[in-house]
This record gives structure tokens, C-alpha cells and sequence, in this order.
């Protein structure tokens, strides 16, 4: 028992070292994203060094976006949409990585992220695509059900 | 490609408006150091943000208010109304006795004590320094505990994959949701939100949004001189949504 402690205790530094070896190898093989997405970025440069940004954008968004929500303490210079606004096309789409400025890249590296199943995949100045017309027929068709008690309201008892 | 380069917002513009918000320093590669400037940046827990509605101003058959704050939050119909998000609602009164009807708008009461926030496992339901109760979507696990402990049937879980959401409103799958109070124009400094906007628009000034803490604004003055109700006042949960004229 205690020789097996032993032989973990050794064994569990190495794992480590070998890991982290292997992520620092992974850090280096950031593919830049392609010319034209690049060039659709509408800005001069970047709100950090492209090193850094590349390198660390998860940990800046996700390091901020807890004093961002929790405590309305927003950083424009590190803000998600900031990031959207600036590098992502109007006409991009979450569902063709390869028009989204952030998803072509995750995709070529492999990595998982899911931002945009409740962030808007598309700038704030991007026309939105289901405007007026589809959306009032929408809140009418919502608010007609609800006048016709298809769906009920809560009673509210008074003290 | 190229003619889609028109940004309203310069990135230039962009840097130096956030340069006096927040300083950032970047210590070593993945490690940062954040320092606030100033307390103008942040909910201000010297606030308490509220609402106060006359429901003798509140037009029968007027949705105003939950067409506005649909549209302002970018929340639609997916054409199956028993499980459609609804931040806000409609509820008509009849008094039994005497046959009188009124009319109000319901929507999450922003409690000071909230039991959402109780119940939550994951600490993703809070309250905001400044009283505004929230639901975290990035810890939110869409257990629907906040949903059943809520007096008020506030929150709603969204069950489908959404698209085409606000910038300042992301809403997914898997998520409970309800009022933020219009948490991104409190934070703007705008001092109202989408539904008081649409019910001063029409006309009806039935709503004042505020700061209960404020003896000088409008809503505490309101509430000290004319007073108001608090629905299901009995849970002393002290929401900061009240009521009058119910
Ligand atoms: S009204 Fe419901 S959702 Fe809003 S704070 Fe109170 S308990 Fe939570
Ligand atoms: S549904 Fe989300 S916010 Fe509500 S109690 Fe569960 S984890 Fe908390």
C-alpha cells in the first residue's frame, strides 16, 4: 500500500510536467484566422498585443465577465461584445464557422465553446435579421394566446 | 468584404472611452491584475432599484410595457405558449364583491430577499449589490428550482435553442430567465427601462422606475407621500416592484 503511494507520488509530478510540456507546445499552434476575416476586423489594432490576446482571451473574458454580471463592474475594453463588435461580420453566422471571425478558429484548433448558444453570434450594428414584420407577428401572436386565456396568468391573492 | 468595414464606433473611439472605466495590468502571460476606478463603475449598493406602478393609470388591454420589453430584450414567441418566455405580463383583477376590474403589469418583483436566490444550487439566481436580482446563464445549470420557489411565476426556462438574440440581452437553452430590470440601461446610466419608456409614451405614465433609497427622486417620494402595495406582502420577501390602487 504505502509502496504504491510512493510510486503515485513520483508519478503524479511527471504526468504534470508532461502536461503542462504539452500545452505549452499547444500554445504555439494558434493557426491566425483567414486573411478575409482579418480584414473585416474594423478597427486599427487590438485592445491587447496579438500575443496576449491570442494567447489569453479566454482567461480575460472569463475572468471578467463574473465582475461583469455579478457586480456590473464592465470593462468596455474587455467586453464580449466589444470583442464581436469589432472582429465579427455583420453578414457571420455561429452555423458557418468559416464566416465567424471567433468559430473558424475554434474550429481549426479544435476547441469547444459555447459563447454564442446565448451570446449574439453577430456585431451590434449587424442589421438583424428577423426585424419588425416576423417579431410583431410574433409578440401579437404571443399576446393574442395570452387574451384568450390559452395561457393562463397567475392569480395574484392580496394580503 | 470589404464594403462591410463601416463601424459606427471606431476602435480608437472604443480604447480611450474604456481607458478611464477600468486599468488593466497584465503581470505575466495568463495573469492579470484589475483595479476599478472609482465607484462610479459598478452596481452601487448605496442603491436600491425599483419600480412603482399605479394600476388606476394602467390601461385595460394595453401591453405596451411587455411589447417593449419583449422587443428591448429580444424575447419571441417560438409559437408554443405554454412554454414561451415571458418577462412580463398582463394579469387582470376582478374584485368578486363589487365587480371591479384593474388591470396591472407583473413582472420578477427584484425581492430583497429573494427565494430564487435561496434555492439556487449554484449560486447562479443573485442579487446585485444595487438589488437587482439576476440569473448568472454562464453557472446556471436550468435545474428550474428558482422557477417553483418564485411566489410570483416570474422566471421562465427556455427550452429550445435561440438565435438572433440581443447584444445586451444573451439568452440560451437551458437557462432560467426573467426581468433584469433593464440591467444594461442601469448600467448605461440611463435611469429607466424599456417598459416605463413605452408606458410614458403612450401616455399612460402608470410606471416610475427609481431609486428606493434616493430620499430625493421621485419614486421614494411617492412612495413616502401616497404609499403602495407589495404583492403577497405576507412573505415580507419586501420586493422592490409596488404597487398602488390594488
Ligand atoms: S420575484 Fe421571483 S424571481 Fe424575482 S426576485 Fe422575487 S423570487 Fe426571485
Ligand atoms: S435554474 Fe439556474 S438560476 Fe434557477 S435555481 Fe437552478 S441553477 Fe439556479
Amino acid at each position: 500500500m504505502r509502496r504504491g503511494f510512493a510510486q503515485f507520488g513520483l508519478v503524479l509530478p511527471a504526468l504534470l510536467l508532461a502536461g503542462l510540456a504539452l500545452t505549452l507546445t499547444g500554445c504555439g499552434k494558434v493557426e491566425p484566422p483567414a486573411p478575409h476575416l482579418v480584414l473585416e476586423a474594423r478597427g486599427d489594432q487590438c485592445v491587447e498585443p496579438t500575443d496576449v490576446i491570442r494567447r489569453d482571451h479566454m482567461k480575460i473574458l472569463m475572468h471578467e465577465r463574473d465582475e461583469a454580471k455579478i457586480y456590473g463592474r464592465r470593462n468596455p475594453n474587455h467586453s464580449f461584445v466589444g470583442c464581436v463588435d469589432c472582429h465579427v461580420s455583420p453578414t457571420a453566422s455561429r452555423d458557418d464557422p468559416s464566416t465567424h471571425f471567433c468559430m473558424a478558429c475554434h474550429q481549426f484548433n479544435a476547441v469547444r465553446m459555447d459563447c454564442f448558444q446565448c451570446h449574439t453570434d453577430r456585431p451590434s450594428d449587424a442589421a438583424p435579421p428577423k426585424r419588425s414584420a416576423d417579431l410583431e407577428v410574433s409578440i401579437e401572436r404571443h399576446l393574442a394566446l395570452q387574451a384568450d386565456g390559452i395561457e393562463t396568468v397567475q392569480e395574484i391573492s392580496t394580503p | 468584404m470589404s464594403t462591410e468595414n463601416s463601424a459606427n464606433v471606431s476602435r480608437r473611439q472604443f480604447i480611450t472611452g474604456a481607458a478611464t472605466a477600468v486599468a488593466g495590468l497584465t503581470v505575466a502571460p495568463g495573469v492579470f491584475l484589475l483595479k476599478t476606478a472609482g465607484a462610479a463603475n459598478g452596481a452601487d449598493p448605496a442603491k436600491r432599484w425599483g419600480l412603482l406602478i399605479d394600476t388606476s393609470k394602467c390601461a385595460d388591454g394595453c401591453t405596451a410595457c411587455v411589447r417593449a420589453c419583449h422587443e428591448e430584450n429580444g424575447v419571441r414567441s417560438l409559437g408554443r405558449p405554454k412554454t414561451d418566455a415571458q418577462w412580463i405580463r398582463k394579469v387582470h383583477l376582478t374584485e368578486r364583491e363589487t365587480g371591479h376590474q384593474h388591470s396591472l403589469p407583473v413582472m420578477c418583483q427584484h425581492c430583497e430577499k429573494p427565494p430564487c436566490v435561496d434555492v439556487c444550487p449554484t449560486k447562479a439566481s443573485f442579487i446585485r449589490p444595487d438589488g437587482i436580482v439576476l440569473v448568472n446563464k454562464h453557472t446556471c445549470i436550468g435545474c428550474r428550482y428558482c422557477m417553483m420557489a418564485c411566489p410570483y411565476k416570474a422566471r421562465s426556462f427556455i427550452h429550445e435553442p435561440l438565435t438572433d438574440q440581443k447584444p445586451h440581452s444573451p439568452r440560451g437553452k437551458g437557462t432560467v430567465e426573467s426581468c433584469t430590470l433593464c440591467v444594461h440601461k442601469v448600467d448605461r446610466g440611463e435611469g429607466t427601462t424599456a417598459c416605463v419608456e413605452a408606458c410614458n409614451k403612450d401616455g399612460h405614465r402608470a410606471m416610475v422606475f427609481g431609486d428606493l433609497n434616493d430620499p430625493s427622486s421621485e419614486i421614494a417620494q411617492r412612495l413616502k407621500r401616497e404609499g403602495s402595495t407589495a404583492v403577497r406582502a405576507d412573505l415580507r420577501l419586501n420586493p422592490a416592484v409596488r404597487y398602488q390602487g390594488i
